[in-house]
């Protein structure tokens, strides 16, 4: 189970993947992955400035679920819920290729930076890295 | 890199498209002020755009000094085709960074019917990319330029709003 949030920097959540390989469960338990990725905000900034790289490991840890996250240095947080605690190193190449395709849709003259991604193209290869690197 | 091979844009292209641009917005904006302020606004909105494409590699940057050295180091290059001359400050939270050879304005000329003031709208736009850049890097800075005799000699006043030295 791995749910991917991209944050802007008013906490704006711009964009939401779940990666979810056993059956959907309830709407609480989405509602639980949102609100632990929101709680790991807090953390996220205070470790921002203790490091040079922009991949900060296990920012938050609750009830057997990690949040890693990864923030640019524009200040846009992708945060990502985990349940495995090794895949650091996918987790970091998942960010590095996340972070690139982050880049490719802000230079699109079209989109407003800090407002929900909507591209579909997008969505499927976020979906294609998260098949990648994380199952 | 982002994209396959690294993408060159004609730099005549630029430069046509530029003046195209001030020419528009002086006309179509009914004050010189609002012109002015609209290609700040789009210069802010390309600069942090831009900005944020280059720091992709670049790791976190922490103080002020060190955007304000990636902006001249890194940025400026690549964004305007050349480094920059020289960075001074008066030490009170003023900096300036001279282009003794600014490419996006090297060719105007000057003559008794278009002045250098008539030119400095010219300006505006790089302005506003320098101001985007910082502002996508967390930094509250204000960028003015003034032309140095000629409009090719260029001094850009980065003004660091906040505490007058500039810390996290």
């Amino acid at each position: 189970m791995n749910v991917f949030v991209i944050v802007g920097k008013d906490d704006n959540p711009i964009y939401q993947a779940a990666f979810i390989s056993q059956p959907k469960g309830s709407t609480e338990l989405c509602h639980l992955h949102q609100f632990l990725i929101h709680a790991a905000l807090d953390c996220t900034d205070e470790q921002v400035w203790t490091t040079n790289s922009l991949f900060l490991r296990a920012v938050d840890f609750f009830h057997e679920m990690h949040t890693s996250a990864y923030v640019t240095p524009g200040h846009c947080r992708f945060m990502m819920l985990h349940d495995q605690p090794k895949i650091e190193d996918n987790l970091k190449n998942f960010f590095l290729e996340a972070h690139e395709l982050y880049l490719k849709v802000i230079l699109n003259p079209f989109y407003e930076p800090n407002t929900p991604i909507t591209s579909p193209a997008f969505d499927a290869k976020i979906r294609a890295l998260g098949k990648k690197y994380l199952s | 890199m982002i994209g396959r091979s690294e993408r060159m844009c004609s730099a005549a292209c630029l430069e046509l498209m530029h003046a195209e641009m001030v020419s528009y917005f002086l006309s179509a904006r009914e004050t010189r002020e609002s012109a002015q302020k609209e290609m700040e606004r789009l210069g802010f909105r390309v600069g942090q755009k831009l900005a944020e494409r280059y720091t992709k590699d670049y790791g976190r940057i922490t103080e002020p000094m060190e955007v304000l050295r990636f902006i001249f180091s890194d940025f400026w290059p690549v964004v305007f085709s050349k480094p920059p001359d020289s960075l001074t400050t008066n030490n009170n939270s003023l900096y300036y960074i001279e282009d003794t050879d600014f490419r996006w304005t090297s060719k105007i000329s000057v003559t008794s019917r278009t002045t250098l003031e008539d030119a400095s709208y010219f300006l505006t736009f790089p302005c506003g990319i320098v101001k985007g850049a910082f502002a996508a890097l967390d930094v509250d800075a204000d960028v003015k330029a003034d032309f140095q005799e000629t409009p090719s000699r260029c001094l850009f006043t980065i003004i660091f709003k906040g505490k007058a030295i500039p810390t996290r």
